[in-house]
């Protein structure tokens, strides 16, 4: 016997939470009974089908069971039912756990940057988060070392993590979260960052191949001066929505988000994000590939909104996809919104498929065909990871990307 | 040794080589020239095993070894190199990475061991100098931001690390000014072996004051119509292809 992810819903919703989490609890279960699911109708749902989640056969009463090993003595932290952590000594006044011993400040921001009343995603997340995974750092300290976030998906579990990063004044942070598990699992994760006047985060994310069904939502919020750079590798996934909403709030605020994936079989993968300029001389950068194998289909939704006050923004996006097979699918929508008259703001995108002189010249050259093409793609999408700003993770980023095309070549090839 | 015998190939449907015969000892350098639409540029594309040229006769032997059942990376492995007329720019994958996957693709194919990124440096220290070929050009992308001289440079520098047994250099003077023709043409020279075969394929003869072949052939409608020594060169550029059924227009 089995449970709709419905069904689910209406059993845990009155579960015990801890008392930080009630009123979030209760607002998120109130927006998302009047909500319900977006349907295609809905502008930012119009490409994305939430039906494999919806249909997802779950166990009933199944909590998140978590990983029982933890690397010993890495800044590693399991987003489950539960949080776990095992992090090594953090810097005076840096706070990292469950919002019940947060620091005040961090606490107050809880569900008031990510919007439960119009994303039902987010009110799902809040009705049923059992927890919320809070990393504040106070005003003036840069953790030197990355915080490792481990998300898991587990077959027929659905869970709910939630985040609340809180970087105050010329604090800096890097993140690096693993959404791991290749089974049929639902994840819906929310995210909420706030980060105060010349603080630095920088938030690498790297989703596994599979049948897992991730719907992410970020709300982001940047004050003067402030940098946020995110990048998300996607190896795959039955369904993965990566939606941001970044809002630059003081002048010289700073946006990049980036993206590529690489998917193949009956993968869906989506990029929906929207930045709003709202302060002058902001930046904000953005470049998303993505290559497209077996039936997968790509959605990249980017929309730049300049408000009337923000003069001097520079905004830049750029969108590329590869298909690779003939059944290969992508849907993109760029929207550029300005209101301002002194601003800078452009926007590409192409849909193409391998360059066939290119492919000749390498083979002519005694490059085996199948090693010619992961060559091609490599160079292809590592042209969006050589925006992370950190070696030691781009490096990573680029072997893995390297790595899953080399995955399906022996896939290929059997 | 290149033979090919009666070859014939199509494309789009329209036959472009009509029963081409020609033979290419080891160690020699051969010229083939000819008006334009001779199938010159068919000839190296069919050689070296592009799509879209459907071959519906004759043969092709190196070395006694049939070409045109291999793929084209493994005629590459076979030892057949295409310098090509217009080389390709490829932006993300680095001139060296491109160099060591293709020199230990070959080297795979001759049974011998990858050369590991400090031993490929080494061996392409000694073929960049003389090339003028800069660090900066083997980081970049293939051919990126190249100008025509330094894509045609990068072509032969190519031939020099894979040490092909048969070179096809395809209207390699063309976009090219004299200063790049002298370097492009001292580079050829250097690599002329007794072990190794060339066919310089070009519409002019200038490219022939540079590199001295052994032999020249006219390539016209689809055929070998003449051969001779380099003086056939000379000839032809006084008198033209007229008489060959090409344009009339001085090879000069």
């Amino acid at each position: 016997m089995s449970a709709t992810l419905r069904q689910d819903y209406e059993q845990r919703r009155t579960g015990a939470a801890p008392a930080a989490l009630a009123q979030l609890r209760a607002q998120g279960a109130a927006d998302f009974d009047r909500l319900g699911f977006p349907t295609p109708r809905a502008e930012r749902w119009k490409y994305t089908s939430l039906a494999p989640i919806e249909n997802l056969p779950l166990t009933p009463g199944a909590n998140d069971p978590l990983p029982a090993a933890l690397l010993a003595g890495a800044d590693r932290v399991v987003l489950g039912a539960k949080i776990e952590r095992s992090v090594g000594a953090l810097p005076g006044g840096v706070y990292l756990g469950s919002i019940a011993d947060a620091p005040a400040a961090a606490r107050a921001l809880l569900g008031t940057l990510a919007s439960s009343e119009t994303e039902a995603l987010v009110a799902l997340n809040a009705a049923l988060a059992n927890d919320a995974l809070v990393l504040f750092v106070p005003t003036g300290v840069a953790l030197t070392r990355p915080i490792e976030l481990v998300v898991p998906a587990r077959p027929g579990v659905a869970s709910y993590p939630r985040l609340l990063v809180v970087l105050e004044a010329n604090a800096s942070a890097t993140i690096i979260e693993r959404h791991e598990g290749a089974g049929a699992g639902f994840v819906d994760l929310t995210a909420e960052i706030a980060l105060g006047t010349g603080a630095r985060l920088r938030h690498w994310r790297v989703q596994a191949a599979g049948e897992a069904r991730r719907i992410v939502t970020s709300a982001v919020r940047v004050g003067r001066d402030a940098s946020y750079r995110a990048f998300t590798l996607t190896l795959g996934g039955r369904l993965v929505r990566n939606q941001c909403d970044a809002r630059i709030d003081g002048d010289g605020g700073e946006v990049e988000l980036d993206a590529a994936y690489l998917i193949g079989g009956d993968s869906h993968v989506d990029t929906t994000t929207r930045i709003v300029h709202g302060a002058e001389h902001g930046t904000s950068r953005q470049t998303v590939k993505g290559v497209l194998d077996g039936h997968s289909r790509g959605v990249f939704q980017g929309k730049v909104l300049v408000e009337q006050g923000a003069q001097k923004t520079d905004g830049y996006q750029l969108s590329r996809a590869l298909l690779l097979s003939r059944d290969a699918e992508v849907d993109v929508k760029p929207e550029l919104e300005i209101y301002a008259d002194d601003v800078k703001c452009s926007h590409g995108a192409t849909t193409g498929r391998l360059d066939e002189d290119a492919l000749f010249y390498l083979r002519a050259r005694g490059i085996p065909a199948d090693e010619a093409r992961a060559l091609l793609v490599e160079a292809f999408v590592a042209e969006a990871i050589e925006r992370v700003d950190d070696e030691t993770v781009r490096d990573a980023l680029l072997a893995l990307a390297a790595g899953r095309l080399a995955r399906d070549q022996r896939e290929l090839a059997t | 040794m290149l033979e090919i015998e009666n070859l014939r190939a199509v494309i789009d449907g329209k036959e472009i080589l009509k029963g081409l015969t020609l033979t290419v000892p080891t160690g020699e350098v051969h010229a083939i020239m000819g008006p334009n639409g001779a199938g010159k540029s068919t000839l190296s594309y069919v050689l070296a095993g592009r799509a879209g040229y459907e071959v519906t006769g004759g043969s092709v032997k190196l070395d006694g070894v049939d070409l045109l059942s291999l793929e084209i990376e493994q005629r590459a492995a076979a030892g057949l190199f295409l310098a090509l007329q217009y080389p390709v720019e490829i932006p993300g994958v680095p001139t060296t990475t491109f160099l060591r996957t293709a020199l230990n693709s070959i080297r795979k194919g001759r049974g011998e061991s990858d050369l590991d990124a400090i031993q490929f440096l080494r061996v392409l220290r000694q073929k960049t100098k003389a090339l003028g070929i800069t660090e900066d050009m083997l980081k970049r992308g293939v051919n990126v931001g190249f100008s025509g001289g330094e894509k045609k440079r990068n072509e032969i520098l190519q031939m020099a690390v894979l040490e092909p047994k048969l070179a096809i250099l395809d209207e390699t003077d063309s976009g090219l000014d004299i200063d790049a023709l002298k370097i492009v043409s001292e580079g050829v020279n250097a690599l002329r072996d007794p072990n190794r075969s060339m066919l310089v394929i070009t519409h002019y003869q200038r490219l022939l004051d540079y590199i001295v072949p052994d032999r020249v052939h006219v390539l016209a409608q689809g055929r070998i119509q003449r051969s001779g020594g380099p003086e056939l060169a000379r000839e032809l550029e006084a008198h033209g292809y007229a008489e060959f059924g090409g344009e009339r227009e001085a090879a000069a």
